[in-house]
């Protein structure tokens, strides 16, 4: 095994990678694999087929079972194709039988249901080892790699949903009307032409997917190598001797010319026969280069710029004034902490103060009390200053007014029969009239009131009852007298029902 | 015939600075299984969705059917613009990138979301698998479309402790991927059979001088004077 000759990328990587590493080497060498794969399934398969024409279950069955016998020809492929050899197909027809031969019995019976087929191939086949020695460098190889597993399992997966794909795209592409082929009998029936393409789809599944099996296989195990044993420091410390032999020997063109003679030129780097140059030359060169108008200029610009407050204060100032400047600078830090005090309390004194004016206020604004509450709320005993309760009136109300009228006591008169007239309307009509509510308002309610026709009795009364309360003007006798009347004609009869 | 060509699974991008920014793909193995992952957790959320919903009657099987729509369609998109990964993707150290490798973006995670329809057929991804496959950057077609990349999310590794050795400047100015090797060795020689550990020295002879253990521990010093000797 010569490592120089090595032509994958040897770093080290999780087995992950390494199947990763598989794959990439297995796409880019397909075709070979694929023909190869082929050459031993193709002819193993028409065989079954003829031997087995009635059970295509079986064919398929055995086809899939004797997978080992073409994947080693596979694995000894890549094997060399790993150190720079693509072995021709004649040369792999020779060497067929004693490729596929050794250890085949185990690897077709027992071996079989082992999930890390592809990771112990390498050690039987490669390495040659058998019995004890096979298992001991298995478990010792095989630690941590349960990748391999993974790498059946999805295998498998990836074999069936690519013969399903093969069956169901071949049912999609050919028009319903024809009528040619039916997804069920495609699948499940076990003669005709569905078998041939049963055959078919699985023969392609399995031929795509081994390569990348074996070489995803092959590649964990050389992963695992390669950080077992340092490869890749190996080749590193290889690469290196010889480029210093090389330097301290022959001049470039001759060591060119001797490593191509005898095979070792490293792959993608050549080796550098004329060494590290000077650190000093170079930093001189670089200076000259950087020296280039290209990698810009020098320019000189001058602004201003904020840089915060500077602390100055204390330096050359005497020792009093400073003393001074503190004293007064406290007592106007003082004074404004005093008058903020003062402010916020005046701003918290008159916030109270205009609650409590809103508190004193609640009845008239109706603060708090839903539409709802409202209506339960007792009745108001005094309206405008007005006591109207029933109790505090005469039984005969008119009568006593037009007492008082010709007693020349006109207010008197006036204001009964007002205050008369809300009761009767609170009290009778149960009005819906506020504590506090003004005259106007109540003239409102009444308007708007339907129970109680004498709107226009009540806004004559109202209006007289405004003259004489704020203006002072009493109404004349006759004027009162007439009030008197309309008072019993609109409130009376009522009274009487 | 000789091949020179090395086969790896790495990408690399270079930014417009002159930085060579490098990507190690993530295939369709690690891909398929946080595809599992997440499938496990989405039948969960469904199957409770469904147990807690059936229950409404009407409104429930519409609750349910908007509910299936929005996790079968959005659930990667939601992860993906958050954090880069699905919970199954983030299980297996993967994550979502743009192919100049900035991070994904709502468009594109929308649109490699969106085409999984077309990836999906005919049956479970069949497409969708053969393009992993077959692209060099195992990218399945929503990628292609949405210009993203699917690799591994690079995790901070705990830097080994070296062997305490005398700092020892190396006979020869080593290139960068020689300095690499050295500090490789150094802290993977103690977990090596001692014959291999010697068997990697001695190849360096031409340099050190030296054979045997001696020959180890003049790597190992060579390395404590890359880590801090200058």
């Amino acid at each position: 095994m010569d490592l120089s000759r090595i032509t994958i990328n040897l770093r080290s990587r999780t087995p992950w990678e390494g199947a990763d590493l598989g794959f990439a080497l297995a796409r880019s060498e397909f075709l070979r694999l694929w023909l190869l794969w082929l050459a031993s399934a193709l002819p193993f398969y028409l065989l079954l087929v003829l031997l087995l024409a009635s059970e295509p279950v079986l064919v398929a069955l055995l086809a899939w079972w004797f997978k080992p016998l073409y994947e080693s020809p596979l694995l000894f492929w890549l094997s060399r194709r790993v150190f720079g050899e693509r072995l021709g197909f004649s040369e792999m027809r020779q060497h067929w039988w004693r490729i596929v031969r050794p250890q085949l019995f185990a690897n077709l019976t027992w071996r079989r249901f082992s999930t890390a087929r592809s990771f112990n191939m390498p050690v039987a086949l490669l390495e040659g080892l058998k019995g004890s020695e096979r298992r001991t460098r298995i478990t010792v190889l095989g630690r941590g790699q349960h990748v391999t597993g993974w790498l059946t399992f999805f295998g498998i997966n990836f074999e069936i949903l690519l013969e399903l794909s093969f069956l169901v795209l071949l049912v999609l592409l050919i028009p319903t009307e024809l009528d040619w082929l039916q997804m069920d009998s495609l699948i499940m029936s076990e003669s005709g032409v569905e078998v041939w393409l049963q055959h078919i789809g699985s023969l392609l599944a399995m031929s795509l997917i081994a390569p990348f099996y074996v070489a995803g296989g092959f590649c964990i195990y050389l992963t695992r190598r390669s950080e077992l044993e340092g490869w890749d420091i190996e080749l590193g410390f290889k690469r290196l001797a010889e480029r210093v032999k090389g330097n301290r020997s022959f001049s470039s063109a001759a060591a060119g010319l001797l490593l191509l003679a005898v095979g070792l030129v490293l792959p993608g780097e050549p080796p550098i026969a004329a060494g590290l140059p000077d650190r000093e030359a170079v930093q001189q060169s670089i200076q000259e280069v950087l020296k280039d108008d290209v990698f810009g200029k020098r320019e000189m610009r001058e602004y201003w710029e904020y840089v915060g407050d500077t602390e100055e204060s204390g330096e050359d100032v005497p020792w009093l004034l400073q003393w001074l400047i503190d004293f007064f600078e406290g007592y106007t830090q003082g004074l404004a902490t005093v008058g903020e005090f003062l402010l916020w309390l005046a701003a918290g004194l008159i916030i109270a103060f205009l609650l409590y004016r809103v508190s004193q206020m609640r009845d008239w604004l109706n603060l708090g009390t839903p539409p709802g509450l409202r209506r339960r709320q007792p009745l108001p005993v005094t309206l405008s200053g007005l006591d109207i309760r029933p109790e505090s009136l005469p039984e005969d109300l008119v009568r006593q007014a037009e007492a008082l009228l010709l007693a020349g006591e006109g207010r008197a008169a006036l204001s009964l029969l007002y205050r008369g007239a809300l009761s009767v309307l609170v009290f009778r009509f149960r009005l819906q009239i506020n504590i506090g509510a003004t005259e106007g308002e109540c003239l409102l309610q009444v308007e708007s009131s339907q129970d109680f026709s004498g709107a226009a009795f009540f806004q004559r009364l109202t209006a007289a009852w405004q003259g004489m309360a704020y203006e002072h003007s009493l109404p004349s006798t006759g004027e009162l007298e007439t009030l008197c009347r309309d008072w019993d004609r609109v409130f009376g009869e009522l009274h009487e029902e | 015939m000789a091949l020179t060509e090395e086969v790896d699974t790495t990408r690399q991008y270079e930014i417009p600075e002159g930085v060579l920014l490098e990507f190690r793909l993530a295939g369709p193995l690690v891909r398929a299984s946080a595809w599992a992952i997440d499938a496990a957790i989405r039948a969960v959320l469904y199957i409770v969705i469904g147990l807690s919903f059936s229950y409404f009657g009407g409104v429930g099987v519409a609750i349910i059917l908007i509910a299936l729509f929005l996790i079968e369609w959005f659930y990667p998109v939601l992860f993906e613009v958050k954090s880069g990964a699905t919970p199954g993707k983030k299980a297996m150290g993967i994550w979502v990138i743009h192919d100049n490798g900035t991070p994904v973006t709502v468009s594109a995670s929308v649109i490699r979301n969106l085409l999984r329809a077309v990836d999906f057929m005919p049956v479970m991804y069949g497409f969708g698998l053969l393009s992993m496959l077959f692209n060099r950057e195992f990218k399945r077609l929503g990628d292609l479309a949405a210009g993203t990349l699917v690799v591994y999310r690079d995790n901070y590794e705990k830097r080994s402790e070296l062997p305490s050795r005398t700092a020892e400047r190396p006979g020869v100015e080593l290139t960068e991927s020689e300095q690499q090797a050295v500090l490789a060795f150094a802290e993977r020689a103690p977990g090596l059979s001692s014959e291999r550990r010697v068997e990697l020295a001695e190849i360096l002879n031409e340099i050190s001088g030296h054979k045997g253990e001696r020959a180890v521990d003049g790597i190992y010093g060579y390395a404590n004077w890359l880590m801090k000797g200058r």
